[in-house]
C-alpha cells in the first residue's frame, strides 16, 4: 500500500526495546491512530500502533497500517460515534472516554483517549465487563423493585420538602388523580384534611428527630373529586434523590371505618331513639368541662323527666308509645343547638348539655325553649293529639363547682325540686345552699368524732343557799376540749346539734359524765347532787325513761335523787304532755326537774302549771339588771311569788355582785348562782373549792340568815 | 332598714383569695352565710331565721377557724411567724366571742342589733380575709411542696 507512510513512532518502538517489551505486555490494549482520510476522502484514522493485548481483546491480528474502518472489531455501538470521538480528542487535545460492547466477545470496554500530538490519538481498552454486569444486576434488580412498588396495591409514596416526589400508582388511583404528574411536585398537606394536618405536621417532626418509624395513624385524605377517604398511614425516615423525606405507605381502611363507626354507633347511643346514651354523655360532659376553661362560657347540665308518662304510655300502647318517644327524641334535638347533647338516661329521662351560653338568663331561656317545644302537642296519624309537658332540673358549672359525676346528681336533685313545684317546671340548683348543707354535715361529723374521742368535758358552777350559808348543788355545764381551737363553751356547738340526733347521744354522755363524777365524789366523801341540762327533744325521744334507768343502773352507787335535769321551755306546745308524763316517771325513781331560763318565753305560767317540776331558775338576764331595772326587778320579785305560790324552789342566776346577792336576799330569794359566787370549774377543782367554801358574813344580815355549815352538801 | 337596701352582695374577689384552695372554698360558704344574713337583715326582723343563719355561721366557722388553725401549725407558720400566728388565733377567739355575744344580745332582736351584727361581720371578714388569712395563704404557698 503506496499510502503507507513509515509511522515515527514505529522507529522509536523498535528502537527502544526496553519500551516495546513494556508497552506489549500491558494488560490494557493500546492503540496509537492518526487521523486520515480514506481512498474517497470520507473521514477515518489509521492504526500506526497496536500492542498485543489489543489484538487479544478484539480477537484480530497485525492492525498496523490499517485504516479504522477496515477494521472490523464487532462492537455494537456504531463507528461513526466512535470516529467522532476519536476526531475531536485528535484535534482539540482533550481527552474522552466512552464504553463499547463487543458482542462477539461479550466484553465491555471502557475507552479511554487522548492525544500525545495534533491529529494524533492513543486509545486505551479496558476490560471493564464484570463491573458491567453488576451495574446491569443492580438496575435490573432496581427496577423489579420498582415495577413491584408501582404495582403495589398499596398506596406507598415518597415525600421530600412536605411534596410528593414519587407516587405508586395506587396512590394515583388512592386520589382519583389523572396520573403521577397530577401529584408530583405538589404538596403533600393539600390532600390531608384540615383537621388532620396538625397531627400530621406533628408526625412528622416526630419522624424527623426521631429518625424512627411512626406507628400507623388515621388520618382523612382529600380525593381530587372532593371526597374523602379513611386512611390508615405510617411512614419511615427516607432519603431520596439528595433530599431528607420520608417513605410513607397509606392504607384505605374505609371500610374498617365504617364498621367501627357502626359499632361506635351502637356502644355510643340509645338504639330507639339515636340520640346519645349515658357512655356518651358522660363523655361530652367530661370534654365540656375542659372547654370550658377555654371558652368561658357556662355548661348548663340538664336532667328533663316526662311529667306522667306512665300514664300517656299506657294509654297509647306500646308501638305508638314507641312512636312518639322517637318524635319527642326528634322535638329535643331539633330544640338544641349543633353542639349541644341530648342523651336519653332512662326510659322517660333525658339529659341535655348546652355549652354556648355565658350568661345564666340566656342557659335558662334556651332550656325553657327546649321544654316549650316539646310541650307541642303530637300528632300521629289520625289518632288524638298527644300532649306531655317536661320537668326540667337544671345545674350550671363552674357556678356549681363539683365534677361530672356530682353535676348529674345535681341536676338530677334539681329535677326532683322541679317536680315536687309542679309540672312543667324548671328549677336551678342551688350550689351555695347545697355546699352550706355539706359543710354543715361536715361540721356534725366533726362533733360527732370529737363525743367518741372523749374531747367533751364538764365543768360544775355551784348553788348556794346564800341564806343559810351552804352548798345546794352544782350545774353541770358542758366544754369542749378542742384539739386545735381550745376549750370552746357551750353557745358555740349545742345550737348546731340540738336539731340533730346527735343531741340524743350528746346528752346521754352528759348524764352518763355526771352520774360518774357523782360516783367518785362519793368514794372521796363528798355528796353532791348535779343538775344537767336535756335537749328539749331528749325528753320527747321515746325511751328516754328507759334510757335513764339504764345509765343509772350503771352506777349503782349513786342515789338517783342526786340527779337532777334542767328543762327549758319549748314553743311546742303540743308537746307537753309527753314531757309531763315523762318527768311524772322520772319522780317516782327519785329523779326531779328543774325548769331553766324562766321568764323568757311567751307562756311560762302556762309551763309551770302544766309540769311538776321541783325548781325554777330566774333567767340571768333579769337577774343581772334588777339593780338598775325596775321591772326586770319585779319579774324578779313575781318569779318569787310564783314559786312560794307553786311550791317551787326558786334559783337565781347570774348572780354577778355581793350587791345581786344582797338584793336578791331582799327579795327572799335564798339560792343563788353566779359569778359572784363561783365560776363553773372542773370536778377536780370543785372539791378543793367546797373545802374553802365559807359564807360572806354580810349575808348574814339578811332576815332568817342560819348558822354556816362549811362542806355540807345540801 | 334603709341602710341595708344598698347591700351588695360579697363576692370572693380576687384581693380576697389567699392562693390556697381548702381556704378559699371554705371562705366561700362563709361569705355566702354571709350574704344570707344580709339578705335576711334587709327584711322584717325574724328572730328565728336570725338564729338559724347565726347559729350556721358559728358552725362553720368551727369547722373553718379549725381547719386554718390546723394549718397555722402543721405548715411551720407559727415558727416562722409566733407573733403573726398568735394574731391570727387571737382574731378567730375575739370573732367567736363577739358573735355570741350579739347572737345573745339579738335573742330578742330589734333592727339595731341585727345591723350591729351584720356590720361587725362584714368588715371582720373581709378584713381578716384580706390581710390575715392571705399572709398565711402566702405562707402555706411558699412552702416545698410535701411539707
Amino acid at each position: 500500500m503506496a499510502a503507507l507512510h513509515p509511522p515515527e513512532i514505529f522507529t522509536q518502538l523498535t528502537a527502544d526495546d526496553q519500551l516495546a517489551q513494556f508497552l506489549e505486555k500491558m494488560p490494557l490494549g493500546v492503540a496509537y491512530c492518526r487521523l486520515v482520510q480514506d481512498p474517497r476522502g470520507a473521514p477515518d484514522f489509521r492504526f500506526l500502533y497496536a500492542n498485543t493485548a489489543f489484538h487479544d481483546q478484539v480477537g484480530l491480528s497485525s492492525v498496523a497500517g490499517k485504516l479504522g474502518s477496515e477494521v472490523d472489531i464487532g462492537a455494537r455501538e456504531s463507528a461513526a460515534d466512535r470516529l467522532e470521538i476519536f476526531a475531536r480528542v485528535a484535534t482539540t487535545g482533550v481527552a474522552g472516554t466512552f464504553e463499547l460492547y463487543v458482542k462477539a466477545l461479550q466484553h465491555w470496554f471502557c475507552v479511554e483517549v487522548f492525544s500525545p500530538k495534533p491529529q494524533h490519538f492513543v486509545a486505551l481498552f479496558n476490560v471493564v465487563t464484570k463491573v458491567k454486569a453488576a451495574e446491569a444486576a443492580l438496575r435490573a434488580s432496581e427496577q423489579q423493585f420498582r415495577s413491584l412498588v408501582d404495582g403495589a396495591p398499596e398506596a406507598i409514596f415518597i415525600q421530600t420538602n412536605n411534596r410528593f416526589a414519587y407516587v405508586n400508582r395506587a396512590t394515583v388511583d388512592l386520589f382519583g388523580a389523572a396520573g403521577p404528574e397530577q401529584l408530583l411536585g405538589q404538596l403533600v398537606f393539600e390532600r390531608i384534611h384540615p383537621d388532620n394536618r396538625a397531627e400530621v405536621a406533628r408526625r412528622i417532626r416526630q419522624t424527623n428527630q426521631g429518625q424512627r418509624g411512626a406507628e400507623p395513624i388515621d388520618e382523612t385524605y382529600l380525593r381530587f373529586d372532593g371526597t374523602c377517604v379513611a386512611v390508615s398511614v405510617s411512614a419511615v425516615p427516607m432519603r431520596y434523590e439528595n433530599a431528607d423525606g420520608a417513605l410513607v405507605f397509606v392504607r384505605d381502611v374505609s371500610a374498617r371505618k365504617q364498621h367501627e363507626d357502626f359499632l361506635k354507633e351502637i356502644a355510643y347511643h340509645d338504639p330507639h331513639t339515636k340520640l346519645a346514651n349515658g357512655l356518651l354523655l358522660r363523655d361530652r360532659l367530661r370534654q365540656a368541662l375542659v372547654d370550658q376553661e377555654r371558652t368561658g362560657n357556662l355548661v348548663a347540665v340538664c336532667h328533663l323527666d316526662l311529667d306522667g308518662f306512665k300514664q300517656v304510655s299506657d294509654a297509647l300502647g306500646h308501638e305508638s308509645s314507641d312512636r312518639f318517644l322517637l318524635a319527642f327524641a326528634q322535638r329535643l334535638r331539633g330544640a338544641l343547638a349543633a353542639d349541644d347533647t341530648a342523651a336519653r338516661v332512662g326510659h322517660d329521662e333525658f339529659v341535655l348539655l348546652l355549652c354556648g351560653h355565658a350568661r345564666e338568663e340566656d342557659c335558662l331561656e334556651a332550656v325553657a325553649r327546649v321544654q316549650r317545644a316539646v310541650a307541642e302537642p303530637y300528632l300521629d296519624g289520625d289518632a288524638a293529639p298527644v300532649h306531655v309537658s317536661a320537668s326540667i332540673g337544671i345545674t350550671l358549672y363552674p357556678r356549681d363547682p363539683v365534677d361530672a359525676a356530682t353535676l348529674l346528681r345535681h341536676a338530677h336533685h334539681a329535677m326532683f325540686a322541679a317536680k315536687q313545684a309542679g309540672k312543667n317546671r324548671l328549677h336551678l340548683f342551688d350550689a351555695s345552699s347545697e355546699l352550706r348543707i355539706e359543710a354543715r354535715k361536715a361540721t356534725l361529723k366533726i362533733i360527732e368524732a370529737a363525743l367518741a374521742r372523749q374531747e367533751f368535758v364538764l365543768h360544775y358552777q355551784p348553788k348556794v343557799d346564800c341564806r343559810h350559808g351552804r352548798i345546794v348543788g352544782v350545774e353541770a355545764l358542758i366544754r369542749w376540749q378542742h384539739p386545735v381551737l381550745g376549750l370552746q363553751p357551750p353557745a358555740t356547738f349545742l345550737p348546731l346539734v340540738e336539731d340533730h340526733p346527735l343531741a340524743l347521744a350528746m346528752g346521754n354522755w352528759v348524764i352518763r359524765e355526771a352520774l360518774r363524777q357523782i360516783a367518785q365524789w362519793r368514794t372521796n366523801g363528798m355528796d353532791i347532787a348535779v343538775s344537767v341540762n336535756a335537749f328539749g327533744r331528749q325528753l320527747t325521744e321515746s325511751g328516754f325513761v328507759r334510757q335513764l334507768r339504764d345509765i343509772l343502773g350503771e352506777y349503782p352507787a349513786v342515789p338517783p335523787d342526786r340527779l337532777q335535769i334542767e328543762i327549758v321551755e319549748t314553743a311546742d306546745l303540743k308537746d307537753l304532755d309527753v314531757v309531763r308524763c315523762v318527768i311524772e316517771e322520772c319522780a317516782a325513781f327519785g329523779v326531779h326537774y328543774s325548769l331553766d331560763d324562766f321568764g323568757t318565753g311567751y307562756s311560762s305560767l302556762v309551763y309551770l302549771r302544766q309540769l311538776p317540776v321541783q325548781e325554777i331558775k330566774i333567767d340571768q338576764a333579769f337577774v343581772r339588771d334588777m339593780l338598775v331595772d325596775g321591772e326586770d326587778r319585779s319579774i324578779v320579785d313575781a318569779v318569787l311569788g310564783l314559786g312560794r305560790a307553786f311550791r317551787r324552789r326558786v334559783v337565781a342566776e347570774g348572780v354577778e355582785t355581793p350587791a345581786h346577792i344582797a338584793g336578791l336576799l331582799d327579795l327572799g330569794c335564798d339560792v343563788m348562782q353566779g359569778y359572784a359566787l363561783a365560776r363553773p370549774m372542773a370536778g377536780a377543782q370543785l372539791v378543793s373549792w367546797m373545802h374553802s367554801f365559807s359564807p360572806d358574813p354580810a349575808w348574814g344580815s339578811a332576815p332568817g340568815f342560819a348558822a354556816p355549815r362549811p362542806g355540807a352538801s345540801r | 332598714m334603709p341602710g341595708m337596701a344598698q347591700w351588695e352582695p360579697a363576692t370572693l374577689g380576687s384581693a380576697l383569695l389567699t392562693g390556697d384552695e381548702r381556704i378559699d372554698c371554705q371562705h366561700r360558704v362563709l361569705i355566702d352565710i354571709l350574704n344570707e344574713l344580709a339578705a335576711r337583715l334587709s327584711g322584717p326582723p325574724d328572730p328565728h331565721r336570725f338564729d338559724q343563719v347565726t347559729r350556721d355561721l358559728l358552725g362553720y366557722v368551727l369547722l373553718h377557724f379549725e381547719t386554718e388553725e390546723q394549718l397555722i401549725r402543721e405548715s411551720g407558720y407559727e415558727l416562722a411567724d409566733p407573733a403573726g400566728a398568735h394574731l391570727h388565733i387571737g382574731q378567730h377567739r375575739g370573732f367567736v366571742s363577739r358573735v355570741l355575744a350579739m347572737r345573745a344580745a339579738a335573742a330578742t332582736p330589734h333592727s339595731a342589733s341585727q345591723a350591729l351584727l351584720h356590720e361587725f361581720l362584714r368588715d371582720w371578714l373581709i378584713h381578716h380575709i384580706g390581710t390575715t388569712d392571705r399572709i398565711l395563704g402566702r405562707f402555706i404557698c411558699e412552702q416545698p411542696v410535701g411539707r
